[in-house]
């Protein structure tokens, strides 16, 4: 949005900061802590904002069902980041300057991440990121933190991913905006070093009203399947053409064709039985049927008053995501007696990693008893077990997943680690 | 104050000042001289690219994860001058292809084109600018020599930008209120007259669009400098009508005006959706911002088109012994 | 060169789309000179009210002539109730242009808040490509051509060979002596909106069962293509937006066929360009100089 909106926004706020930091100043033992969601409501990626708020409500949930955390109950705030770094950045600092009880963040996505991860590393507030950017591989913020793979390695697990389901020609096609290129790269990376034969290789200008030519050179390239993030309206106008002019080949996505509004375009596009025949997503391997992904479904499905037709986010790995996030960063506070986001950051790691001693734990009320009862925990959330490295990134194993009649996704397969080891050599 | 009140406050005069650098490079175009540039925008972008290019060192050295071309490590100010030469001289290019003997409703289309194509080149060609990612990690000026605390810092960048401000502010009131100024908005009121006094209005006009540029670009690489990523998501073409509003709102052709505009426009506006029972949905409240804004503009058209500061009317005869044409131009509204 | 073919196949179905909507925003403006920067936003409220009738099970084709008497309506709507006063309030040019936009953005935010920011597809059945020599097209994009050819053909007998027709290009040449020879100059322009409005809405549909997925935003985003339709081709020409509307749509494709595809608008503008720097009129310049607005 707009850049002088901001200001102005923000010259609003300084009164209404002032106004509010004397009743926020009262902090007494029952106030609420927030956490915000810094995603983008508005601008290109206004999906990226309810898909968060998908996460963060149902962990404030059950959080707060279980008592919340040291005795406050918690909130979730959603702040618009508007879809760029100019936009962003007043925005960032307005919510550090305007939220004395600001405790943590979901925020930072593609495209505004590398602006502001810096600016909450500065307020010592931990930030939990759903970007893919690999400038974050091996940057050292202390406060950063980032549950999914990156891009560059859901690359490599889609080129293992087609080698695993026996194809020997791909193509690769790729939306050409930020969050949809990170992978391009290692995809086609992935393809050349597995020996697969790379057909042929798109970036797409996204939003177009055709693609029509693009759709016949990928026909005449005949490639068994390809390996394919785009936005939905991309996707959905760019498959729809390459259905007519001939048959759909296998499609091998990732996480974004779990996102309702991707789902929502392909079907109208390809059809929704065709989709469910070709395509393959290769998410963090995260089976639905564990304890910490039902607990996060019952949660997201009660919180209907504050999350609109949440069933549609049930398999959405970024709101599974930040719903861990939320409840790892409780868990922390209650690990490290403290709410103080300076304090408690340090015990992040400290709750998900794995070691002898500690009880596993999938739940916030579970892995809050274990603490109180004065034991080591290690929390394996809705995406299974999350092991931070001296980055704070963390690399799951892949699963491949297919949709079901009934709409919900099935584990066809899991990739092993040396499987992707292997794509990246 | 807090230090992160103090990097908040500090944050709102940097986009204050830039903003106002912004609006009346625009003003300089449109308000005094009557060329509508639709691509506004495009030149603050040049002005963010260049500095980024001029300071983030070779592509290898900073970070290594984004392409771009060139890639310099320039000293403090060399960035920033850089930045306002490149801005210029790319105005100088666009205007001598869109600034041709047209109806300036044509140039607007021509720029509305512009402003499109030149977004498209930035996200598809890669190995340009990086992209749609953009650029980050630009370095802040000074920002190692004078090694401040975030908010000192702030603070500090708030003042070069003011001084940066008043400089622009200054190199405006000069031109505008001078027989120059006088020619310009001879070109806005009455292109034939100043033509038939030998002046060229083609010429005065390709010269605000290179000035106007210069000063786009200087706003638009001290915002990349102080939010130290630039993205071609931030620069799409409904953000030059921001501007455009700010300067209708503010008074045309008024410098007070504008920078009240550049100050004022959305402060309404937001006081008035945060006072709206439309609950926190930000997503509806994007929208409704939008909305407002539209509204306001249209208000502002109808009652008050010469702005809350407006325009103070020369007291010279235009053009004496020249029968004024109904047609041309902006006649009607301002006599 | 059959990928050539097919290639120029591919850019009539875009041109086709192009040029409905480019001779509706060209026709208008040649006539009442107000730039309708909220021609975009009539295209996409269209294309909502025709998904509103699809969605409860009407068939496709009928939707798209109940959008253009919608799109006729909204854009007379516009003229009579916002630009009209304005221009009559004694709102310049200059003014004009920005309360087109702030329309068009006060009405494509209208929809966003009502229709959220997700994705919507038209049923339309079945679509697989027919074949005939390198041409390959389904039955929705050939029907796309031929409606183009329809309106098209309607236009050229509109301005041609009706008295009503004679009047608007009678006022796009020159609005004083038009008036001077008992034109009555409202009414026409009230027509040449409504036709806009018809030829938008129709032109909004079209685009959107052929990207088969649009959101609110989808008909502001192609406005821009359609003004370098019209600019190409000569604004105020409606024969200059036909040409325009072909050059785009297949240079546009032709490059995605041979060159990256990413830069195939980047080709299309790169064409305007150098078109504008031969002839800075457009091919067909036949506009005047000048500059009264009409409503």
């Amino acid at each position: 949005m707009t850049r002088i909106n901001a200001v102005f926004v923000a010259t609003a706020l300084v009164l209404a900061a002032s106004a509010c930091s004397s009743s926020g100043s009262q902090q007494g033992s029952a106030s609420t802590l927030e956490f915000a969601i810094f995603h983008d409501y508005s601008g290109p990626n206004a999906a990226y904002g309810p898909e968060a708020s998908a996460g963060c409500f149902p962990a404030a949930r059950v959080i707060n069902a279980a008592g919340g955390v040291l005795g406050h109950k918690i909130s979730c705030v959603p702040v618009d980041a508007k879809g760029d770094p100019a936009d962003a950045v007043p925005a960032a600092n307005r919510l550090i300057a305007a939220s004395p009880s600001l405790v943590g963040v979901l925020g930072g996505g593609s495209d505004d991440a590398t602006a502001v991860v810096p600016l909450f590393e500065q307020a010592r507030i931990p930030i939990f990121s759903t970007t893919g950017q690999d400038s974050f591989d091996h940057a050292r913020y202390h406060y950063f933190w980032r549950i999914l793979s990156p891009d560059g390695a859901q690359g490599y697990a889609m080129a293992a991913a087609a080698k695993k389901l026996g194809y020997t020609r791909v193509a690769t096609v790729f939306g050409n905006d930020a969050a949809a290129q990170g992978s391009a790269p290692t995809a086609i990376a992935g393809v050349h070093a597995l020996g697969l034969s790379l057909a042929a290789s798109q970036s797409l200008a996204v939003g177009q009203p055709s693609y029509r030519s693009e759709a016949q050179r990928i026909g005449g390239a005949r490639p068994q399947a390809i390996i394919s993030e785009a936005d939905p309206q991309t996707s959905a106008t760019y498959f729809a053409e390459v259905a007519q002019l001939g048959t759909l080949p296998g499609l091998i996505t990732d996480p974004v064709s779990q996102e309702p509004n991707w789902i929502k375009a392909m079907s109208g596009a390809v059809g929704s039985a065709t989709l469910r025949a070709k395509d393959t997503a290769v998410v963090a391997y995260a089976p639905a049927t564990t304890l910490a992904y039902r607990a996060y479904t019952a949660a997201l499905l009660a919180s209907k008053s504050v999350v609109p037709g949440p069933a549609q986010w049930d398999a959405d790995l970024y709101s599974v995501a930040d719903y861990d996030s939320i409840v790892i960063m409780a868990l922390a506070m209650i690990a490290a007696h403290s709410t103080s986001p300076a304090t408690y950051n340090s015990f992040i790691s400290k709750i998900t990693s794995p070691s002898a001693a500690a009880t596993i734990v999938h739940t916030f009320a579970a892995g809050k008893a274990a603490l109180q009862a004065g034991k080591r925990i290690q929390y394996i959330g809705a995406v299974g077990p999350t092991v931070f490295n001296q980055w704070h990134n963390s690399g799951q194993g892949f699963a491949m997943e297919q949709r079901t009649v009934s709409g919900s996704w099935r584990v066809v397969n899991v990739l092993t680690a040396a499987e992707v080891v292997a794509a990246s050599r | 104050m807090s230090a992160a009140t103090q990097l908040y406050v500090s944050t709102l005069v940097v986009y204050f000042f830039v903003n106002a650098i912004a609006c009346w490079g625009l003003d300089l175009q449109f308000g005094v001289t009557g060329v509508l540039n639709f691509a506004f925008v495009v030149f603050q972008a040049a002005g963010a690219y260049a500095v980024a290019l001029f300071s983030l060192g070779p592509a290898s050295t900073s970070g290594g994860f984004q392409r771009y071309v060139g890639g310099y490590d320039l000293p403090f100010p060399i960035p920033l001058v850089g930045a306002m030469l490149v801005g210029a001289a790319l105005a100088a290019v666009i205007g001598w292809v869109g600034l041709r003997r047209l109806r300036a409703d044509y140039q607007a289309m021509i720029m509305l084109v512009v402003s499109v194509v030149a977004t498209l080149i930035a996200n598809s060609e890669i190995g340009l600018v990086n992209g749609p990612a953009g650029l980050s990690l630009i370095p802040r000026p000074l920002a190692g020599v004078l090694n401040l605390a975030p908010a000192r810092y702030s603070w500090f960048f708030a003042g070069l930008c003011g001084l940066l401000c008043a400089g622009v502010g200054f190199v405006c009131w000069r031109l505008e209120y001078s027989p120059y100024g006088r020619m310009l908005r001879g070109v806005r009121e009455n292109e034939q007259a100043v033509e038939a006094l030998g002046r060229s209005a083609r010429r005065a006009r390709m010269q605000v669009f290179i000035l106007g540029g210069a000063f786009a670009a200087l706003s638009g690489a001290l915002l990349a400098e102080f939010v130290t990523a630039w993205a071609p998501n931030g620069w799409e073409y409904p953000e030059t009508f921001v501007f455009f509003t700010a300067v209708i709102v503010g008074g045309r052709g008024s410098l007070w005006g504008v920078a009240l505009g550049a100050a004022v426009v959305a402060v309404g506006v937001q006081q008035a959706v945060q006072y709206l029972p439309i609950g926190s949905d930000p997503t509806v409240l994007a929208s409704v911002e939008w909305i407002i804004t539209g509204v306001v503009t249209l208000a502002f058209i109808w009652f008050r088109p010469q702005g809350l500061i407006p325009e103070r009317r020369r007291r010279f005869r235009m053009m004496p012994g020249l029968r004024e044409d109904p047609h041309a131009g902006l006649l009607e509204e301002v006599a | 060169m059959s990928t050539l073919i097919s290639a120029i196949g591919f850019g009539c179905v875009t041109a086709a789309i192009l040029a409905i909507a480019a001779v509706g925003f060209t026709l208008q403006f040649s006539v009442s000179n107000v730039l309708n920067l909220a021609f975009g936003s009539v295209m996409t409220t269209c294309g909502f009210v025709a998904y509103a009738l699809n969605s409860h099970g009407i068939n496709i084709w009928i939707c798209v002539v109940i959008a253009a008497g919608a799109g006729g309506l909204l854009s007379l709507g516009l003229n009579s109730l916002l630009y009209g006063p304005f221009i009559r309030h004694g709102t310049n040019l200059f003014g004009m242009v920005i309360v087109t936009i702030a329309t068009a953005l006060i009405i494509d935010r209208t929809t966003q808040a009502i229709v959220g920011p997700g994705f919507f597809s038209y049923v339309v059945g079945s679509s697989q490509a027919v074949r005939f020599a390198d041409f390959v097209l389904t039955p929705e994009q050939i029907a796309t051509i031929v409606l183009a050819l329809a309106a098209m053909g309607t236009i050229h007998w509109l301005l041609r060979y009706t008295r009503m027709g004679k009047s608007m290009r009678a006022l796009a040449s020159n609005v004083s002596l038009a008036r001077a020879c008992g034109i009555p100059t409202r009414r026409v322009a009230n027509i040449a909106w409504v036709t806009s409005g018809l030829l938008g809405g129709v032109a909004g549909v079209l685009l959107f069962i052929d990207t088969t997925t649009f959101s609110a935003t989808s008909g502001s985003g192609f406005l821009i293509v359609v003004i370098a339709a019209a600019v190409v081709g000569g604004i105020g020409s409606p024969y200059g937006a036909m040409a325009g509307a072909f050059l785009v749509g297949v240079t546009s494709e032709v490059a995605a066929a041979y060159w990256n595809p990413e830069l195939k608008d980047v080709v299309a503008f790169g064409l305007l360009a150098a078109i504008l720097l031969v002839r800075p009129k457009g091919i067909f310049a036949e506009i005047a100089t000048e500059k009264e607005v009409v409503g």
